[in-house]
């Protein structure tokens, strides 16, 4: 072997050994390590655990004060999770209805120890930084007898108690069904200087460190069984019941569910890390729907990984929840995602598809980019729904992407700027989770309007440019915790652009988007020649007028086009700013239409029927509107004089 | 008589007297076309200059559509109360010329206009009380069929995921079923009063359900299955039809309420033809006058097919 040939063999394998360990090295900065023990009682809802903590101080200062979550203390009466949906309602709470025993659960901590400080139980303090509820139960913070310095470690050995409630909220049982999240006390996270541990709100999500999990836990021997992370070893006990333990890497949450009735099926999809593993944990008698969601999930994960990025993860699982256990349905856990279906769902409501799509995508904007979704939901919800538009776009079409039956057809995009308009001016995006006006205006502001404001952004920065700059946010802020600064600063810097203009509009304020034509028309030109023939024809001149109307308080750049009866069109550009804008021309066409945002991208626009104007009246959609509802009179009088 | 006796002679009293149901089509329509009035305006000032509207034309963009209804030039609950108030007035109408449809069946000739309206207004205030009285066992069925759905939500809660759908919709046949036979009692006894010339509604209608047989709810039943073949044909017939072809929209939906209507006058028929043939006529028809003034002749006792 020559020496040159000898040089490129050892290179190459240098390489390989180079790839090797940065294929092994964490992909994130790995804050906590959680070790569990737990025993789930399937009669009683009921989970023991032991569960050891050890925190690497990465906050560049020491820390001797320590929060923790206790998410399931919020489902108790006078908890401010309770309250909150009581008065306001909640997506699976009607405002109004009261507690019922069985949707209420609870977190007990029996044991906080620190290695090498002693027992500190009798330390545990509950706080309520969010709004001094002293009944919220949902924080504890624990005081150190001394501080853990920077880059040190502090382990908490803890031992407690979960009741899980009837599911609510994305978390607990429906007859034998177990959907366990939010069940371990979890520690606060350290950003922008200081604890961020916020209270259980019926609004708000969750925020945690990336870490790894070591969870072994003890279920019934005929559950089938399903996680975040693999399972990595199996046994059955004897005693009916089996022990798994589980192992998952770089994830921040642990959740985990079982259901004897679960049927387990099992695929894979080719991405560009490798082939990932699919599992989907279906119920009885919906074997139509298992398709609906591997297909689903199957184009969702290849979109995300050629746009977005890579999925590191070698397996998902997708839990399809029980029928009146919908309150599980549609959640998004580290590699674990719930979707929702039924038995008898129509093939043209694309809801099975919809649900699965989004909550994968949680897995980016939620799973690796660890947005705080108690300060800034949208960075999360938001530019989840947006992606949500662009793949089911991509894989069901534009207008049919939700609905899709011959009588009537619905886009995602439609829907979510639904969701904006009836909520357009309540609240900006930058705001926390709980101090929205209601649960209807948080839900349209964080989902709807964000991706809403995303698609209208498309026109100004281009739609791949925007690709590009979501590509590189992942890329920069995956296994990191993000701001909302951080997010606009990136597309700033891809786009080329400075979007503050924009983003104090429709990110950080509540201005209403609304530009009409006000006016247009064509008036002959030659008015005053009495020589003039009277019928026009081709040579008759006309001043045509446009007349675009600013309504709202949002300024945004507007494109106009006029259409001509010889078929010549112009494209016209105006900034917008002022209250109003007038073209006009003098040609011998005739202005046959105006219409502004021609590609029909601002869809934050509050009115899409009158951006646009036809000269000469076209009754088509009235007459079909007005037909059908002649055709419902009848109907109804039909039923009436059934009566009679 | 057979009820496919019963079938069929009513069939041909329909037939025979079909200037009735293009009446009542005619009617309807006009009503309806009157009530869509308002809408028509309303959403036409925002539609007949807008080339948003294609979404509405060329297919049914159900988010574009659900956006206009929340646009303040469209105003829902004042189109829907003007689209409800013909509903009523149709109701009300249809109350009014009962009689005389009654007895265009029970003498199965032509009568002429004043014969017809006379008979109408004579049993005017008799069908009312008739319907009135109906509302008894209907609001029964009525909550029959909350008892039903009650059950069925309960029965989310059990592992079968189906169960509670089987329990709704076999139920609400079940309730269906019962409602149709107190429509058929009801329908006998308008159709026993205008042959009594009877004025106890109440009494009237204590003996109408002891009248109602097996082979008149029966012919009931069938002519229902019929009615709902043939709207179910017209549906997905209307299914076929392109978006944009209103026109043929219109007429195709307009047969299948004709159809409709038509099968709903041939129970009415069937019920006078079931009455005439096993209820023994008690009076000379002269209903203008006999309203009144009646012409009795001497009752028989009646008698049911059931006991014979």
């Amino acid at each position: 072997m020559s020496g040159r040939r000898l040089f490129l063999v050892a290179a190459a394998l240098l390489f390989a050994a180079c790839s090797a360990l940065a294929a092994q090295a964490p992909l994130s900065d790995r804050i906590v390590a959680y070790k569990i023990d737990a025993k789930y009682d399937a009669k009683t809802h009921t989970v023991d655990a032991t569960q050891t903590l050890t925190y690497t101080n990465k906050t560049g200062q020491s820390l001797d004060r320590f929060p923790f979550h206790l998410y399931l203390n919020g489902f108790q009466p006078r908890a401010t999770w309770m309250r909150e949906a009581n008065a306001n309602g909640q997506r699976d709470v009607k405002a109004g209805t009261g507690v019922e025993d069985k949707k209420t659960g609870s977190h007990e901590v029996t044991k906080v120890e620190v290695e090498g400080m002693g027992d500190l139980t009798s330390q545990i303090k509950f706080i309520a930084p969010d709004d001094g509820n002293l009944d919220d139960r949902t924080v504890f913070e624990v005081q150190l007898p001394r501080p853990v310095p920077p880059n040190g470690s502090v382990t908490f050995k803890m031992a407690f108690k979960a009741r899980f409630p009837e599911v609510v909220a994305r978390t607990g049982y429906k007859r034998d069904f177990l959907l366990a999240a939010q069940w371990f006390p979890k520690v606060g996270v350290w950003w922008k200087g200081a604890w961020n541990c916020h209270q259980f709100h019926s609004q708000t999500e969750f925020f945690a460190d990336y870490g790894t999990y070591d969870v072994t836990l003890t279920v019934p021997e005929n559950f089938p069984f399903g996680s975040t992370g693999v399972v990595t070893s199996e046994k059955k006990n004897g005693d009916g019941t089996r022990t798994l333990t589980v192992r998952a890497e770089d994830v921040h949450d642990f959740a985990w569910t079982v259901d004897p009735r679960y049927k387990v099926i099992e695929d894979s999809v080719q991405l560009s890390t490798g082939n990932v593993k699919i599992r989907v944990l279906m119920q009885p008698g919906r074997d139509s729907e298992i398709p609906r969601y591997i297909n689903a999930l199957k184009g969702t994960m290849q979109k995300f990984d050629e746009w977005y990025g890579p999925y590191p993860y070698p397996q998902i699982t997708v839990v399809d929840p029980p029928h009146g256990g919908m309150a599980a349905a549609g959640m998004e856990y580290p590699m674990l995602i719930t979707a929702g279906t039924s038995w008898l769902l129509p093939k043209s409501l694309l809801a099975p598809e919809l649900v699965t799509e989004h909550e994968y995508g949680h897995q980016y904007w939620y799973g690796m980019v660890g947005s705080n979704e108690f300060e800034d939901a949208w960075l999360d919800e938001g530019i989840n729904s947006y992606t949500e538009v662009k793949v089911m776009d991509a894989l069901y079409g534009q207008n049919t992407s939700v609905i899709n039956s011959r009588f009537r057809t619905a886009g995602d995009r439609h829907v979510q700027r639904l969701a904006y308009l009836g909520i357009a001016e309540f609240d900006p995006l930058t705001r926390n989770g709980w101090d929205y006006l209601d649960n209807n205006s948080y839900a349209g502001t964080t989902y709807g309007k964000t991706a809403t404001v995303l698609l209208s952004l498309e026109q100004i920065v281009g739609e791949d440019k925007l690709r590009e700059a979501l590509h590189t946010y992942f890329m920069r802020y995956r296994f990191r915790h993000p701001t909302e600064e951080d997010f606009m600063k990136t597309v700033n810097e891809v786009t080329g652009q400075d979007l503050t203009w924009f983003w104090d509009q429709a990110v950080k304020g509540t201005n209403r988007l609304d530009y009409r034509i006000m006016t247009a028309r064509a008036r002959r030109a030659d008015w005053w020649d009495k020589n003039a023939p009277r019928e026009p024809n081709e040579q008759t001149p006309y001043l045509s007028e446009v007349v675009v109307h600013r309504k709202g308080d949002f300024v945004f750049p507007v494109t106009m086009v006029a259409r001509f009866d010889n078929g010549e069109t112009i494209r016209e550009q105006w900034d917008g700013r002022d209250r109003w804008h007038r073209w006009q021309w003098e040609k011998k066409a005739k202005l046959v239409s105006a219409e502004i945002d021609p590609d029909h991208r601002i869809l934050l626009d509050l009115n899409l029927f009158n951006n646009s104007y036809v000269v000469e009246e076209d009754r088509r959609a009235t007459n079909k509107l007005g037909m059908y509802m002649t055709i419902a009179i009848q109907w109804l009088a039909q039923v009436l004089a059934w009566l009679v | 008589m057979t009820s496919r006796g019963i079938f069929s002679e009513s069939a041909r009293l329909l037939l025979r007297h079909q200037r009735i149901v293009w009446w009542l089509f005619f009617v309807g329509l006009v009503l309806a076309g009157l009530g869509s009035i308002p809408t028509r305006v309303a959403v036409g000032s925002v539609l007949n200059h807008s080339m948003a509207a294609g979404h509405l034309v060329e297919g049914f963009d159900a988010p574009a559509f659900t956006e206009l209804l929340a646009m303040p030039e469209v105003p829902l609950p004042a189109l829907v109360s003007a689209a409800v108030a013909p509903t009523v007035v149709y109701a009300v109408f249809l109350l009014f010329v009962m009689g005389g449809i009654l007895s265009v069946y029970r003498e199965d000739r032509k009568l002429s206009k004043a014969e017809f309206f006379e008979n109408s207004g004579a049993w005017f205030w008799r069908m009312v009380r008739t319907m009135l009285i109906s509302l008894i066992p209907f609001g029964m069925v009525a909550i029959l069929f909350s008892i039903v759905r009650r059950v069925s939500d309960r029965l989310v809660e059990s592992p079968s995921e189906r169960l509670s759908w089987f329990v709704l919709w076999g139920g609400a046949l079940v309730v269906g079923l019962i409602a149709l036979w107190v429509r058929t009692w009801f329908d006998l006894a308008q159709a026993r009063a205008v042959a009594r010339n009877e004025r106890g509604m109440i009494r009237n209608a204590l003996e109408a359900v002891r009248l109602v047989s097996a082979k008149l709810y029966g012919t009931y039943v069938g002519i229902t299955a019929i009615r709902i073949a043939l709207v179910l044909a017209g549906l997905w017939l209307w299914s076929l039809v392109p978006h944009a072809a209103t026109t043929v929209s219109f007429l195709v939906l307009q047969a299948v309420i004709l159809v409709h209507i038509a099968l709903r006058l041939w129970q009415r028929a069937a019920s006078v033809a079931w009455y005439e043939r096993y209820g023994p006529p008690l009076f000379v028809p002269a209903p203008a006058s006999a309203a009144a003034q009646p012409i009795l002749e001497p009752a028989r006792p009646e008698q049911s097919p059931i006991q014979q």
